[in-house]
């Protein structure tokens, strides 16, 4: 839920076992501003949920295997899907059961068969609300100087795509850079300077692909992480960046020339436990190594000059 | 939702979304399925699994007033009930007579 919205029409999964009211949402939200995915059982249900990340799921309470309160648990229990909101369908006009919904974490309720009107405005409303959680959650989590995701957003990210990476045996990699002798590039130039330096190297990093995504970590450090992407994917990402950090040109510095260091390690050279702390972690080390080995490099973890890292500490 | 009473007469049973051109021919499908669906409550009913019936009752009620049939969601939440107090054989059945008569006289308009 945390993606950068794209111009993309918000995505509604309706989970219901009948395709008669399948049917009948698709003819009655034909001409709604939404793109409708449907899902026919509780198994395909909880799958579109984690791939589509859908803005909206409606929800039928009653299902055969896993019934609608056993889905709502699941969705709020994973990190990829406790913030879609939830709105429950059901034929059943109990209200212990409506109440339960909302307890586990429903936004709404709607009653089947459906009012065509009622449910077109309860929709709208949780989508409404969904679009302005979306436009918080980001401000929240931007760095104003950069305009990269900020570092609470990395960790939080972070986990959810080593949890993500291991579920389905997928690579991931993480970057973490820093600016090769960025204080005294402040010292002498000012901060203002060192203000712009943030914000072109910004420019460079976010130039590539739109599934990479990059934070600034601390003052003069960015963490970046590649999901679907080897170490050795990602060391090409860097070796570009370092390149076109290095050929940059500074106006009304000429001959300057910038740098910076960058560790990369990929969470299939991890041991067990492979965490979100020791994945980062091991980056850090190399990026270390980088600065050792005289800074403007990139250097991958493990190298076999670092020393066997030590991780639940 | 409240729908008028349920009219037994062998009259036919328009859906009051004839004339909407969103749905038409889902309600004709709908019509259309109705056979079918006719049979699979009539097998679990002389199959004596009320399990089934149960189901079948929960999803009709659910639907058929979407599909602009609110007289058949009324008589389905009935027998669903019926099947949920665990009523005699003979109270579901009738029940279920009710909510036959109804699906066999569905037409579009
Ligand atoms: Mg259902």
């Amino acid at each position: 839920m945390f993606d950068a919205t794209e111009t993309n029409l918000p995505i509604l999964l309706s989970i219901d076992d009948s395709e008669l009211i399948h049917r009948l949402l698709r003819a009655r939200l034909h001409n709604e501003r939404v793109q409708l995915h449907t899902a026919s059982s509780s198994k395909e249900g909880l799958e579109l949920a984690r791939r589509l990340k859908p803005d909206v799921i409606l929800l039928d309470l009653d299902m055969p295997e896993m019934d609608g309160f056993e889905i709502i648990t699941r969705l709020k229990d994973d990190p990829a899907t406790q913030n879609i909101a939830v709105i429950f369908v059901s034929a059943s006009n109990d209200t212990a059961n409506r109440v339960r919904g909302l307890d586990l974490g429903a936004v709404d309720f709607i009653a089947k068969p459906f009012d065509v009107v009622e449910l077109k405005a309860r929709l709208r409303s949780a989508l409404r609300v969904q679009h302005l959680i979306k436009i918080l959650a980001q401000k929240a989590q931007i760095d104003g100087a950069s305009g990269l995701w900020n570092r609470t957003y990395f960790d939080k990210r972070l986990e959810a795509e080593v949890s993500e990476a291991l579920r389905y045996n997928k690579p991931l990699s993480i970057i973490v850079v820093d600016l090769d002798r960025f204080k005294s590039t402040n010292d002498q130039f000012g901060h203002l300077f060192g203000d712009l330096v943030i914000e072109r190297f910004a420019t460079i990093m976010s130039g590539g692909r739109t599934s990479d995504v990059v934070c600034r970590y601390g003052g003069e450090e960015f963490g970046i992480i590649l999901p679907q992407t080897t170490a050795a994917e990602a060391a090409e990402v860097a070796e570009r960046w370092r390149n076109k950090l290095a050929g940059t040109t500074w106006q009304d510095h000429s001959g300057l020339v910038l740098t910076a260091s960058f560790g990369i390690c990929d969470l299939a050279s991890l041991e067990a436990p492979k965490t979100p702390t020791a994945l980062f972690a091991a980056a850090d080390k190399a990026m270390y190594q980088a600065k050792k080995d005289g800074r403007n490099r990139v250097e991958v973890w493990p190298s076999k000059r670092l020393p066997i890292l030590v991780t639940g500490s | 939702m409240t729908p008028p009473p349920a009219d037994f007469s062998r009259s036919p049973l328009p859906s009051s979304l004839a004339n909407d051109p969103n749905v038409q021919d889902l309600v004709k499908l709908f019509i259309a399925e109705m056979p079918g669906r006719i049979k699979f409550a009539n097998d679990a009913f002389i199959r004596g699994d009320r399990l089934r019936l149960q189901f079948w009752a929960h999803q009709l009620k659910g639907c058929a007033g979407g599909y602009g049939f609110a007289q058949i969601t009324h008589e389905a939440s009935a027998l669903e009930e019926a099947i949920i107090r665990n009523e005699s054989t003979n109270n579901v059945f009738a029940a279920l007579l009710r909510v036959f008569e109804l699906c066999e006289r569905t037409t579009l308009e």
